[in-house]
């Protein structure tokens, strides 16, 4: 059933996943058996209790207990589903890394119609953002004048992770609730509007090249507007060199300038904010 | 103790208190007959007959003729948009009927498509089955099913149903708002919705009444059923579609109101300024919210599951009475369990208003929530497969006969079925994360209610029908309608699963042309497209045999299907606005006395005289006070 | 028969509402495409100079003209470059980095996409039977910058392959966001108030996309070119205000008389 599913499903290219197709596919099953249960009974009994061939009904109809077994079987299989299952794999899902792991923090941004993707650079730090400062050239309202986010780099649209190293987004929204959608990692998680969620997953396969028909994206998931259909973002997955110079190259351009500048803010230093990922988790919806 | 005076009233001795109460239900009674007298010799005129009718028959069927219309309107706008999932980018010149501002030169918009599929969702919910299902099948055969002469309310059932058709050409009416309709989905999530065109505030209008509508008839029949059940209707001789109607009409009532509030918060925030919904800090299309602060848009979210996840089995149970209905007369044999179909509905009312969160697992929740939610998700399956196992197991020993009624309802049962089956993955939070707004739960929740709720529709009208028309409709064309709706509607619905799978998500414009992961199931889009278009195709022998029935249709008597309950005891089309009965039968037996050994006949009516005393006691004050006043 | 009747009325009811769905706002989309060549080409802010031509009818026999130029003054930030790879499409229809637009100056330090226009002149100027337009390319609006007369047809074409979204923000006429999500779609729109502090444009697709529109109720106004100049035509003589307006800069006004066939040379500076 695994492989019948994964004919359909994309690829599974996270540590989490594949438990979570187990399950899934355990489900089909269940259903399949059920299905087919109860359609052969049922193609029997129409067959069988035609009214040309049986012209006097039964008043009493069927004496047998096999539908509260049945019943009884399906409960059962349900809680085995739920306590073995879906309730340890929910847990791991919104249990954080431990810190020991040091995972890749990004932080993403959804608002109508994209993805602002922000890295911390190299101080590991994200710079402090304000929403009063938010305009068309600095989307998400970073503050000049905050040593760390200087080394800070923003993209559009583009999410590059690491192969094989955990990684922590800090998922929000500008405007609506947006769904941040990663198909191929089995991860999807609302991006609401006053809500900084985190969540975490490892890929642990390298990502196709960006033009073939099998490359990797961020999608969508939750209607956003006009543009919802089209919200799409790139994702990559690469050796940590790759990541690296990519990051690189993303620096900001005003860094060569502002190079003596982080002399001020050493990287060692304890950072004047705290650190997204040391936040409270949200626990209940948000509410 | 202090000693108890009684009275003698007829032939019974009664404390002064319940004398005093009989007494006055006699006058009442009495008047009430006066005034009835007084009407037969003074029929209404034509507006208080046929328009402003305080009949709950011909209150059902305003409802039932509105909804159709609705259903047919609703299916109508998921045609343009299968036309544009199938191929889009492609000019339809039948695109212009909406208008330049929505698919210039026959390209449907994407704000347009949102529209679309906000309308068809809100119009297929609570203007089309909703009302069909209980406005205008509860209306029509709860009375009749218990005996009563009319509703406990009649004025009041004639106000839900204005405010019903109010709500539906508000809802109508919001698509010339200017930037069109509501397009922010059937769900309406802020702050989406908030920053929505002014069609959204219609909506929010429109929602209002329907909800008040409903409110008025949830209250109307809860009353009928308890107090207006003719002599000898105990509970547990209630047909299982009535029970289906008192529990629904409990879901109504409690469900709504939260929705209601919720509406008038949204409304607030989109004219008052207020920002319920809206948290600090919200930049829309770069420019900072003023109004936004301190608002959650979860708390909406809340109050929609909280009316919409019971507002599934408004839905469904409906369904499942006419199914259980249609299935005992055509087995020709009781109802397999009818006490557990009973408890278990009454269950899964109970538990229905505590599983609305499954719908928001990926908002964020803890383990703990999400373990709550997904463990009365699975509780809530057991009381579904109780009465889909008795619907199947009513089958053995039938004598089946395979009319178009009893095929629809058959159809029922698996299709239901695929429809509850695929809501576990969904419902176990893990295995919801990736299908979680894919087109799995589009085609879930469709199987559930298209070929599921609409099929026992459909049976429901082929098999009443004769009741209200005193004519049958056609056989040939009702199997020609049934196999061509059950070949066609999973011909739409099955390859969702296949798509949501594909992790293709829900509510795309271009049905997922734009993303890789979607690419190899891409092509089913057609399919369903064009089976979509076939499915109307198969809706024409249906619309025809139905006005064709009206006028030529085969004569029949007034218990055509020789079924047991009291809506058949009645004389065929029963009088509009004298009562439903000539005198109230008094009941002496359970809803589904078909096929009892020894019997001549293979149904005996619940009112049927057989010489057999009557058991039990009704529940009807009025019934005890005429017997005292003949007395 | 009485059904019949009742079910003719609810019909009805139903057909006018789902009719009346059909009316709605006036504009158009037609696209018109062999008009596209008459008109004068897409003004890019690069290369916008004059104004387009006000009717000739209306041109008096004594008009006189404003030449000028913006210059900036102090250093230029430097231009950040539009992350294009936000969306492929975008990325593929330019070979080299593109660079932001807010503030375009050349290395002289002449000032582009200024808008200049006359604030207070009397009377009433026929409605140019031209259609203004503004283009999305490579995922760009081109002009940056625009004026258009009340009442003016502005084409809206989508040349790209990709979904924008025209998201017109003014605070006295009325907002408008629709999609184009076909290359090659023209939507045609009116602005009906008189707008004169250029309101925003912008695509929410592309972040990064963002143009400024006015509605004037008279001809004299223009966009500065790449090397700063504009020039007012056609001007009646009189004594005026004229404001020079910047996206980021803001706005600056000089009185201004321009006498008979006078050619008035005016200068704008903004302080950096």
């Amino acid at each position: 059933m695994e492989s019948f599913l994964a004919q359909y499903m994309p690829v599974d290219a996270s540590e989490h996943g594949p438990h979570l197709d187990f399950l899934s596919a355990l489900v089909h099953w269940l259903m399949l058996i059920l299905f087919i249960g109860w359609g052969a009974y049922f193609i029997y009994a129409l067959f069988r209790f035609r009214s040309s061939r049986n012209p006097r009904a039964n008043y009493h109809g069927t004496t047998s207990h096999f539908s509260t077994y049945t019943e009884a079987g399906v409960a059962v299989i349900e809680v085995v589903l739920l306590l073995g299952f879906s309730i340890p794999a929910w847990s791991k899902w919104v249990t954080p890394p431990s810190s020991g792991a040091h995972p890749l923090e990004v932080r993403v941004v959804a608002e109508q119609f994209a993805w602002n993707i922000h890295y911390p650079g190299p101080d590991g730090v994200f710079g402090k953002a304000k929403v009063e400062l938010i305009s068309t050239s600095n989307p998400l309202g970073l503050d000049p004048t905050d040593p760390y986010g200087k080394d800070d780099v923003i993209t559009l649209n583009q999410l590059h992770l690491e192969v094989n190293r955990p990684v922590l987004v800090h998922l929000s929204s500008k405007d609506v609730i947006h769904d941040f959608s990663l198909p191929v990692m089995r991860v999807k998680q609302d991006a609401i509007p006053g809500i900084d969620f985190p969540i975490h997953f490892t890929p642990v396969k390298l990502s196709p090249d960006p033009k073939s028909a099998a490359r990797w994206e961020i999608a969508c998931a939750q209607l956003c507007g006009l543009g919802h259909y089209r919200m799409r973002g790139q994702l990559f997955v690469e050796t940590k060199e790759q990541l690296d110079a990519w990051l690189k190259s993303m620096a900001p351009q005003v860094e060569a300038a502002a190079a003596p500048a982080p002399a001020t803010a050493p990287v060692t230093a304890p950072p004047p904010t705290v650190p997204l990922s040391s936040m409270p988790k949200t626990g209940t919806g948000g509410l | 103790m202090a000693e108890k005076r009684q009275v003698r009233v007829g032939r019974e001795w009664l404390a002064p208190r319940d004398a005093e109460k009989a007494l006055r239900e006699a006058i009442r009674v009495q008047k009430e007959q006066e005034r009835h007298h007084q009407l037969e010799h003074h029929p209404l005129g034509f507006w208080r007959t046929y328009v402003f009718s305080t009949d709950h028959k011909w209150i059902g069927l305003q409802y039932g003729f509105t909804a159709l219309c609705f259903l047919l309107f609703g299916f109508s706008l998921m045609l343009l948009m299968r036309l544009q999932l199938g191929w889009p980018g492609h000019a339809f010149s039948i695109m212009k009927v909406l208008g330049e501002t929505r698919a210039p030169g026959g390209n449907l918009l994407p704000e347009a498509y949102n529209q679309l599929g906000a309308m068809h969702g809100t119009i297929m919910v609570f203007l089309a089955i909703v009302p069909l299902a209980v406005g205008a099948f509860g209306n029509y055969l709860v009375p009749l099913q218990i005996g009563a002469p009319d509703m406990a309310f009649p004025k009041l059932n004639m106000a839900s149903y204005w405010c019903y058709l109010s709500g539906g050409l508000v809802m109508l009416a919001s698509f010339a708002a200017p930037g069109g309709t509501a397009q922010s989905g059937w769900t309406s999530y802020p702050p989406l919705s908030v920053i929505a065109s002014q069609g959204q505030t219609w909506w929010l209008f429109g929602m209002i009444l329907l909800i008040t509508s409903s409110l008025l008839g949830s209250v109307n029949f809860i009353v009928t059923i308890i107090q207006l059940r003719t002599k000898g209707m105990t509970f547990m001789r209630l047909p299982f579609f009535v029970w289906a109607q008192f529990v629904t009409s409990f879901l109504l009532l409690l469900a709504f109101p939260p929705l209601e509030a919720a509406g008038v918060l949204q409304l607030m925030d989109r004219l008052a300024g207020t920002s319920f919904f809206l948290p600090s800090g919200l930049v829309v299309s770069g420019t900072r919210l003023m109004n936004a602060g301190g608002g959650n848009p979860l708390l909406w979210q809340h109050l929609f599951w909280f009316l919409a996840h019971p507002e599934v089995y408004v839905l469904i149970l409906p369904a499942m009475g006419i199914v259980a209905e249609v299935i005992a007369n055509n087995t020709r044999k009781p109802l397999w369990g009818y006490k557990s179909m009973v408890f278990a509905t009454v269950f899964l009312g109970f538990m229905s208003f505590v599983v609305w969160a499954h719908h928001m697992f990926l908002t964020g929740m803890g383990t703990a929530i999400s373990a709550f939610f997904q463990t009365t998700t699975m509780i809530i399956s057991i009381p579904s497969v109780i009465i889909l196992s008795s619907l199947f197991l009513s089958l053995w020993g039938g004598s089946i006969r395979f009319n178009t009624p009893m095929l629809f309802a058959l159809a029922f049962l698996p299709m239901f079925g695929i429809g509850g089956l695929t809501g576990l993955p969904l419902g176990l939070a893990a295995a919801d994360i990736h299908l979680h707004d894919t087109y799995y739960v589009i085609g879930h929740f469709h199987y559930v209610v298209a070929p599921g709720t609409i099929f026992a529709m459909f049976a429901g009208i082929y098999y009443w029908f004769p009741k209200i028309t005193g004519r049958k409709m056609s056989e040939r064309l009702g199997k020609l309608h049934f196999w061509m709706s059950l070949i066609f509607i999973n011909g739409v619905f099955f390859p969702m699963f296949i798509q949501g799978l594909a992790g293709v998500s829900r509510r795309l414009y271009d049905g997922g042309a734009q993303y890789a992961h979607a690419q190899p199931v891409l092509k089913t889009n057609v399919f369903m497209s064009v089976s979509a278009w076939l499915l109307l195709i198969g809706q024409v022998p249906f619309i025809i045999n139905f006005f064709k029935s009206i006028k030529w249709g085969e004569l029949v008597d007034s218990n055509p299907w020789q079924a047991t309950t009291l809506d058949w005891a009645a004389t065929t089309s029963p009088p509009l606005a004298h009562g439903n009965f000539e005198h109230l039968p008094v009941v002496r037996r359970g809803p589904y006395e078909y096929s009892v050994p020894g019997s001549e006949t293979d149904f005996i009516p619940q009112h049927a005289v057989t010489g057999e005393e009557p058991q039990g006691g009704g529940g009807m004050l009025v019934q005890s006070a005429v017997a005292q006043k003949e007395a | 028969m009485s059904m019949k009747r009742f079910l003719a009325v609810l019909f009805a009811l139903i057909v006018v509402s789902a009719v009346a769905c059909g009316g709605g706002e006036k504009s158009s989309a037609k696209d018109d495409g062999a008009d596209d060549g008459a008109e004068p080409a897409p003004a890019a802010a690069t290369t916008a100079g004059t104004a387009p031509a006000p009717a000739a009818a209306a041109v008096a026999a004594d008009a006189g003209n404003i030449t000028g130029s913006v210059k900036l003054d102090g250093v230029a930030p430097k231009a950040a470059s539009i992350q294009m790879s936000a969306d492929p499409y975008c990325q593929s229809q330019h070979s080299a980095p593109v660079a932001d637009e807010d503030v375009v100056v050349s290395p002289t330090g002449q000032l582009a996409n200024v808008f200049v226009y006359i604030k207070d002149i009397k009377g009433t100027f026929p409605t140019p039977a031209t259609d203004a337009l503004i283009d999305q390319k490579g995922c760009q609006y081109h002009p940056h910058v625009q004026g258009i007369q009340v009442g003016q047809t502005l084409d809206i074409r989508n040349s790209d392959a990709t979904l924008h979204n025209i998201h017109a923000m003014p605070t006295v006429n009325n907002q408008f966001n629709e999609g184009q999500p076909v290359q090659g779609m023209v939507s045609k729109k009116h602005f009906d108030k008189v707008e004169m502090t250029p309101f925003k444009m912008k695509c929410d697709v592309h972040g990064w996309m963002h143009s400024y529109m006015a509605v004037m109720p008279h001809p004299f106004y223009a966009v500065s070119a790449a090397d700063g100049s504009f020039t007012i035509p056609n001007l009646p003589p009189g004594q005026y205000t004229l404001v020079a307006w910047h996206e980021k800069y803001g706005t600056q006004e000089q009185p201004i008389t321009v006498g008979a066939k006078e050619s008035k040379t005016v200068a704008f500076t903004f302080k950096g």
